[in-house]
């Protein structure tokens, strides 16, 4: 029992970057925005969180440089992919790239370290041991003395949903999204719609990255989001583009993972036990994959 | 009192003049119809009212006031609504969503949802629509979403509609429901243009009619002074054979023949019940019912686009159960599926690789893995000649560029060109002009005079009537009726398509 309630408490944990980047994703998603740089969004974060934190010893300009510096990202996305009309996959893996080279390339040239960048100065997101929930019991265990980033999680699933389903910000994204000619028809600023997406989805990436940077290990490493911002697309993909159905998925992938690094205490090579959360996501899109053909009829092109 | 009047409006694409000077004068409070031939220029003349296209030269006056719409915006704040062929509606939002879209009633910044629901509701009851405000647009019919297009107008405040082909997609019944609704419309006040290549629509609505031809204006008449024959004369500029003759022909071997087939949509459906149809050397097979009776399945499913559930069919005297299109074309059958934009051609290619697709791996096309190009140029030059396909001189623009009418004979000229033993039509004359219409059925005509087998699938009663030798009846996914054209009438095809049958034998083989 101590045990289950220990690994949910860290899935919660190893839930939070995916679910912020796949639920901030879920708006680009909705509007017909394929944004695959949600990985070197995240990075961007992790890195200037790292580096404000620990530059100005303060918590929050990090979190809030973090943020910044992946909505410029978003911004550059937005350039090239929406108002250049260039391809949004492309543009999207160059994005990648740069960020993965650029921080790499910071980090030895002005910080002269290689790979890892850790210092005691640099401050990290503190648990917080939140007054009521603390007296529930199981409850308590699971959800208390989580960083901040676990709780915006939480809520940022609320205000998704809330946005996406009952605002005309939503409504408008979802029809961009889906029948493109019906918002020009009544004259919605089509591409202005599809910034707003892709920068909300970049803002939730930031709050993601700083988490995976500053919450626990207080440290920069080389290409520390490993796949998660993919993971978040997959996440997306899978559940169907509703902040909830996403919510759920990067929940799973979040007790993947907390399974994974329970696991490495054993006397398995790490490697095998990386590859955990990686083999979970490829089999639960096998089976999303199998559910939505099975019953189909037509071959070929889908009636849409 | 003239509610829009446009005087030499032109409207140029490049060097190509799509609109030649054009007058036009709509008085307030009747139902002009604009009559013309595939691609004579009636969308684009109505995209620029409605301010979707800019236009070259010339004046657009709205209530006798000059216009220069930059965007549909301003042409419905001027009161000019459109409905366009191809709806614009999101398909996963409910009707009220729509009807409102871009103009949501909120609170703070939460839809008042059941508000908007009860407002658009109140429009929908004034004008009598049959429409329920909380379906989704993905549930209800075609027809119902071209009344949420029309409502969406409406609740707008245009006083002008402009409806572009709206019967092209409709069944008989909805047509008719339509065509009441725009009477009863123009009884209320508003003034609607419409654009319709079926006369006897235009003869039940209109009260004048303006024809053009090649981009120019050819005239505007009053409908009670025309006949259908004189409309179609102006739209030409020749006579018109609106019933076609054709000869006795003797039924050779079976082509095709469908045993018991059984077939089941994509949501789990079953839509065909034990059909069962054939089709012989020299015979003109169609496939009448009103829409949505499973002809599209049978369609697909003869096609190699459905998985069959059971049943068999045979194709000279080979199973076909399990063949691609792309196989079915080496086989030499035919195929000219219904929807031409979504599975008949590829509107981002241009019109000479359009007419070369499904049929691309042929040696004459493409030696080891190349395209000839100098060949599939040549190809396509001949077949736009030989079908008379219009304003395509430079057949590396895209399909999509072309008017309705011209992209379906893109499609019909494709397959009729690869000499198939079988051709298989589905609505093979949607949205395509009189003129074309004749020309279409000749050449299908020409088919079983070689002694080729052909299946026409249409919802147009009067066409599957003319052309076929026998008629399969589909009502709910089956066949109830099989008939010979010769002994048979309009009236008694019509009560088997609303699926009244007594006790029905079959006979023929
Ligand atoms: N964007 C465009 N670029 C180039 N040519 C165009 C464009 N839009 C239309 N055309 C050409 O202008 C001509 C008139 O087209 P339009 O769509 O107005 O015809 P139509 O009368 O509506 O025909 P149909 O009955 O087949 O719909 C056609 O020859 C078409 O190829
Ligand atoms: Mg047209």
């Amino acid at each position: 029992m101590d045990e289950l309630l220990i690994i949910l408490h860290s899935t919660f944990r190893m839930t939070a970057p995916i679910a912020l980047a796949a639920i901030g994703g879920v708006f680009a998603h909705r509007a017909g925005v394929l944004n695959v740089a949600l990985e070197g969004m995240m990075l961007v974060g992790a890195f200037t969180g790292v580096m404000v934190s620990y530059l100005t010893g303060s918590i929050l300009i990090a979190v809030l440089a973090a943020v910044l510096s992946s909505m410029i990202l978003g911004l550059l996305f937005s350039v090239f992919g929406i108002t250049l009309k260039g391809n949004v996959i492309i543009t999207g893996l160059a994005i990648n790239t740069i960020v993965l080279g650029l921080t790499a390339y910071i980090l030895q040239v002005f910080f002269g370290q290689r790979g890892v960048f850790s210092n005691p100065k640099i401050i990290g997101l503190e648990p917080l041991d939140i007054p009521i929930l603390r007296d529930i019991p199981i409850l308590s265990d699971i959800l208390n003395n989580q960083t901040p980033m676990v709780y915006v999680s939480l809520l940022a699933l609320i205000l998704a949903h809330f946005v996406l389903y009952h605002t005309k910000l939503g409504l408008y994204i979802r029809t961009v999204g889906e029948k493109e000619e019906a918002a020009y028809s009544v004259g919605l600023p089509v591409n202005k719609l599809k910034y707003i997406s892709v920068l909300i989805g970049s803002f939730l990436c930031g709050l993601g990255g700083v988490n995976i940077a500053l919450e626990n290990v207080t440290m920069f490493v080389e290409d520390m989001t490993v796949g998660r911002g993919f993971i978040a697309l997959a996440a997306i993909f899978s559940g169907q583009g509703t902040p909830i159905g996403t919510f759920i998925f990067s929940f799973l992938f979040g007790f993947a993972d907390a399974l994974q690094i329970r696991l490495q205490s054993l006397n398995i090579p790490g490697a095998f036990i990386q590859m955990i959360p990686f083999l979970f996501i490829v089999l639960v899109l096998t089976v999303v994959g199998i559910i939505s053909v099975r019953g189909r009829t037509s071959r070929g092109i889908k009636n849409e | 009192m003239n509610n829009i009047e446009v005087v030499n409006l032109t409207k140029k694409f490049g060097d190509f003049v799509a609109i030649n000077g054009i007058n036009l004068e709509v008085k307030k409070g009747e139902i002009h119809a604009i009559c013309g031939e595939n691609g004579a220029g009636k969308s684009t003349l109505m995209n620029m009212l409605f301010g979707l296209i800019e236009p070259s030269s010339g004046q657009i006056f709205i209530n006798g006031e000059e216009v220069h719409f930059q965007s549909p915006k301003e042409a419905i704040h001027q009161g000019i609504g459109m409905v366009h062929q191809h709806f614009k509606l999101v398909p996963s939002l409910t009707v009220y969503e729509n009807i409102l879209l871009g103009e949501e009633i909120v609170k703070g910044f939460k839809i008042q949802q059941r508000k908007e629901y009860e407002e658009v509701q109140k429009t929908i009851d004034h004008y009598n629509f049959d429409l329920n405000g909380k379906d989704k647009i993905q549930d209800i019919s075609v027809g119902a979403q071209q009344r949420v297009e029309i409502i969406k107008m409406l609740h707008r405040n245009v006083d002008i509609l402009i409806l572009d082909e709206p019967s092209a997609v409709l069944t008989p019944q909805e047509t008719d429901e339509l065509l009441d609704n725009l009477i009863a419309l123009r009884n209320s006040g508003k003034t609607i243009i419409i654009i319709t290549h079926k006369l006897d629509e235009v003869k039940k609505c209109a009260d004048r009619i303006t024809v053009i031809r090649h981009g120019k204006f050819i005239g505007t008449v009053n409908n009670k002074d025309v006949n259908q024959q004189e409309i179609a004369k102006m739209m030409v500029g020749r006579d018109v054979k609106l019933d076609l003759q054709k000869e006795d022909s003797e039924r050779g071997n079976v082509v095709l023949l469908a045993k018991n087939i059984n077939a089941y949509s994509d949501s789990g459906s079953q839509v065909l019940y034990d059909v069962s149809m054939n089709v012989h050397e020299g015979e003109i097979v169609g496939i009448a019912g009103v829409e949505g009776n499973g002809q599209s399945f049978l369609m697909n499913a003869l096609s190699g686009m459905l998985k069959l559930e059971s049943g068999e069919i045979i194709y000279q005297d080979n199973s076909i159960n399990d063949k691609s299109p792309q196989a079915l074309r080496d086989m030499k059958i035919g195929l000219v599926p219904e929807d031409r934009y979504l599975h008949g051609l590829n509107s981002t290619m241009s019109i000479r690789d359009n007419l070369i697709a499904g049929y691309h791996w042929r040696k004459q096309f493409c030696d080891f893995g190349v395209l000839q190009q100098k060949e599939i140029a040549h190809h396509a030059k001949d077949l736009i000649e030989r079908f008379d396909i219009r304003n395509c001189d430079n057949t590396s623009l895209e399909v999509g560029s072309l008017s309705g009418g011209n992209a379906q004979k893109i499609v019909i000229a494709r397959e009729m060109s690869m000499n198939p033993n079988l051709l298989i039509l589905s609505q093979p004359t949607r949205g395509v002009d009189i003129g074309s219409i004749e020309f279409i059925h000749q050449q299908i005509i020409e088919f079983r005079r070689k002694k080729k087998a052909v299946i026409v699938i249409s919802s147009e009663l009067s066409e599957v009537m003319t052309l076929s030798d026998r008629i399969y009846v589909m009502y709910k996914g089956r066949v109830i009726g099989e008939r010979l054209t010769k002994q048979t009438s309009k009236e008694e095809i019509g009560v088997l398509m609303a699926g009244i049958t007594d006790g029905e034998a079959k006979f023929g083989e």
